[in-house]
């Protein structure tokens, strides 16, 4: 079991998974969304809540039956000390190649929008260090960081929201079904990956007093964020209609720099910058942490902080290997998100069966 | 105590990296405040831009605007032949002596030759640049567009793109301008199969002989004015009111100042509007009256038969400002008459302007956007293919007015009754 490097509890959980997806918002995500679902992108949204909430069911079985313990510690008690640290290698490298996707996603999104002479290294050395800080100061930092964070990065988006209303054109959100019931469905659940990150809460879980506060945790969190990801959906079809919102990989921003009241509120597209950036390092930050509290659980190691400096190092070329921003965006949408329906559903269900039948966990390791 | 020395000295060093890569100072920078696009030699484009010359722009106002007379133009123009917008930007940036940055152009001016050729490859760098905003104003003119820019004297004001700011604002006072024409609502308007794009229309009125023109009014209530027909003298040179008309990329006609009224009140994006009627009891003499929206434009549309069908009902209030025949439209009878006159008029405007708009084949009304909740999907409504069938719909529209005040005296003055 790791060290004692803070608690949790249901409130910090919940800011703590919502932060981590809702980062996602910022960047190409609400265009897969309407790509699948055209002017019923906000259906494919709901649905991939819904799908998203249920993919929690075997992480929070797991939790229950494992209380105090992380994704780690349960692996080798329910799957033996062969297979246990070797699916928790999976799900590390999982998160880390998640971590190292939103690094290139986000230095991409500045550097396209903001910073179009800064090179991509210091952008990423940059955010990597603050990662490693977070990091090492453990999960309860981050938490507690987070929850002053979150109520600007939150606020700020709402009030993009609600400034683009004026421009909402509501024809542009029909015909309602969009392409059809069944690509929108089948697009919802495939989707549904895109909380896959909320693995994280499992692999972490020692870090909760109660495993009733990580299942709510994750189900409120993923909940909040999959409303936040119909509303960004809905505005972003309902200003931009289906085909160009379906090409936008930075929705936010755009929305933001098509805010135009009169004289009086215009270009606040500099404000929403600050919110991503605060929004980046918190993904980045959870996804490192987690990446090193479950490798350092694979490997047996007692503690995971001598992992955050080879980690933070590794993310930066890894970062930049991906030859452009499309390339970066093809691999998240085709190999790292349906992989992630391993990470969240498959490992965590395998996990239980074997718990199951191996008889492992439930009463005995009640507290 | 250490960790508190190492967290200022990193606050400090922070100080450092403000300026690394993306620092520029104000004064390196051209900006450009508007630019313009006509045909150029060979098929490429000519782009004229419009620098500010920040000194100017502050100085007093009324000043001579852009168009101003010699040193007192708060401008500079820079036309060149280029392949596209960077092009321009690139080879400017070879004898300005500043770099030349569009992210504080306002407006972008499309000249109508341009336009009806169907010639925007323009608009993809106007989506994709980080430095132009989709919110720019998207301005059909007359006249070439570098002719437009150098010529045009703002009033009033010495920034000649506030000014144009400012005429925008004629859509919410006086419905002579559409609700919107910015790039972004160019583009979304291209890619949905329910509307067509109507942007901005301006052009130069002619050289001021002291005589107003004559317009296309013909003795008739409400004249048919186009930009740059204004039966007018004096003021700015710049004429922005009606609408350029697209039908895909390409520009097929031009809406009157009074035609957007009509435009205005079928997208239910009308406002309010100060207006000239035929008097019923006079035809010699016109009624002024304030229109301002009734109840939201309700509509049903049928797409069942060959052809689509759309019932509407406009309603409107309106406030009596001026009768020039000394009628009293105070009295019952009478009041609703002239209600009833007003709706038949606005009827008739309506009807002329669907009419126009399906001989161009082009719905820049947007009633598809009443057809398009009627079908499940984006396949059925592709499939329906609106923008074909639109020069075929059947549209009858029922107006209603109502008469809600009647100014500050309630009969006409006793001389003229």
């Amino acid at each position: 079991m790791q060290p004692y490097d803070g608690h949790i509890g249901v409130q910090e959980g919940v800011i703590l998974v919502f932060a981590l997806l809702s980062a996602m918002l910022f960047l190409q995500y609400p265009q897969f969304l309407v790509e699948v679902g055209g002017p019923a992108g906000w259906q494919v949204a709901l649905i991939m809540t819904l799908g998203a909430m249920l993919l929690l069911v075997p992480a929070s079985a797991l939790a229950r039956r494992f209380p105090g313990m992380g994704l780690a510690e349960i692996s080798r008690e329910a799957a033996g000390s062969v297979v246990g640290p070797l699916l928790t290698l999976l799900v590390s490298l999982w998160l880390f190649a998640s971590c190292v996707l939103t690094l290139r996603s986000f230095t991409e999104t500045f550097i396209t929008t903001i910073l179009p002479d800064t090179p991509p290294s210091p952008l990423m050395i940059s955010a990597a260090l603050c990662a490693l800080f977070a990091s090492y100061k453990g999960l309860e930092s981050i938490a507690r960081a987070t929850q002053i964070l979150l109520p600007l990065i939150a606020g700020g988006s709402l009030l993009v929201l609600l400034f683009s209303l004026p421009r909402l054109d509501v024809s542009l959100l029909y015909p309602f079904w969009g392409h059809g019931g069944v690509p929108t469905l089948m697009g919802g659940l495939y989707y549904s990956s895109m909380a896959a990150d909320v693995v994280v809460i499992l692999a972490v879980g020692y870090a909760f007093r109660d495993p009733g506060h990580l299942r709510t945790s994750g189900m409120v969190g993923t909940l909040l964020f999959g409303l936040g990801a119909i509303a960004v959906v809905f505005v972003l079809v309902g200003i931009f209609g289906a085909p160009i919102a379906s090409q936008n990989p930075f929705p936010l921003y755009n929305l933001a720099r098509l805010i135009y009241l009169g004289r009086f509120l215009q270009r606040t597209e500099s404000v929403i910058v600050m919110f991503w950036v605060l929004a980046a390092l918190v993904r980045i930050s959870v996804l490192l942490h987690a990446s090193a509290v479950t490798l350092s659980g694979a490997l047996g190691l007692p503690q995971y902080r001598p992992l955050l400096f080879p980690l933070a190092v590794l993310l930066i070329p890894l970062a930049l290997l991906p030859q452009d921003f499309l390339t970066s965006l093809r691999i998240d949408r085709d190999v790292i998100r349906p992989l992630g329906f391993v990470a969240v559903l498959a490992i965590p269900l395998l996990l239980w069966l074997l718990a199951l039948l191996r008889r492992k966990g439930g009463k005995r390791h009640a507290t | 105590m250490r960790h508190k020395r190492l967290a200022a000295l990193l606050l400090l060093l922070s100080l450092l990296l403000t300026g690394c890569w993306n620092k520029v100072e104000i004064e390196e920078n051209a900006y450009v405040l508007a630019i313009g696009v006509d045909e150029g030699e060979k098929g490429l484009h000519r782009i004229t831009v419009a620098m500010a010359k920040p000194d100017k722009l502050a100085g007093k106002e009324g000043g001579g605007g852009g168009g101003g007379d010699g040193d007192e133009k708060s401008i500079v123009l820079s036309t060149l032949d280029a392949p596209s917008l960077t092009g321009a930007i690139s080879m400017l940036n070879g004898f300005t002596g500043r770099n030349v940055t569009l992210q504080h152009a306002k407006a972008i001016f499309i000249s109508e030759e341009v336009a009806r050729a169907g010639n925007m490859k323009i608009l993809d760098e106007l989506i994709r640049s980080r430095e132009i905003r989709q919110t720019i104003f998207f301005v059909v003119t007359r006249e070439n567009a570098a002719d437009f820019l150098d010529k045009m004297k703002a009033t009033l004001t010495n920034n000649p793109m506030r000014y144009i700011e400012e005429l925008t604002y004629n859509y919410r006072r006086n419905a002579m301008l559409p609700a919107s024409s910015q790039v972004n609502t160019f583009v979304s308007q291209l890619d949905v199969n329910y509307a067509q794009p109507l942007t901005y229309y301006a052009a130069l009125a002619a050289e001021d002989d002291g005589e107003p023109g004559e317009g296309k009014a013909g003795g008739e209530a409400e004249a048919t004015y186009d930009a740059g027909d204004l039966p007018r003298t004096g003021g700015s040179n710049v004429e922005m009111v009606g609408g350029a008309a697209f039908r895909g990329r390409k520009m097929v006609g031009v809406l009157s100042a009074d035609e957007l009224r009509p435009y205005l009140l079928l997208q239910d994006a009308f406002r309010q509007a100060f207006v000239t009627y035929k008097d019923p009891h006079d035809p010699g003499s016109f009624v002024s009256v304030q229109l301002s929206r009734g109840r939201p434009f309700s509509v049903t549309v049928d797409v069942t038969g060959p052809r689509p069908r759309i019932r509407g009902r406009v309603s409107l209030e309106a406030k009596l400002i001026g009768v020039q025949s000394g009628v009293d439209y105070s009295e019952p009878a009478l009041q609703a008459e002239l209600e009833e006159s007003i709706a038949k008029q606005i009827e008739t405007s309506i009807y002329e302007l669907v009419k126009r708009t399906q001989e161009w084949g082009s719905d820049v009304i947007g009633l598809g956007r009443h057809a398009v909740p009627l079908f499940n999907t984006v396949e059925a409504w592709e499939a329906y293919d609106w923008l074909k069938k639109y020069p075929d719909a059947d549209i009858d529209v029922e107006v209603l007015v109502t008469l809600r005040r009647f100014g500050l005296t309630l009969s006409p003055l006793e001389e003229n009754q």
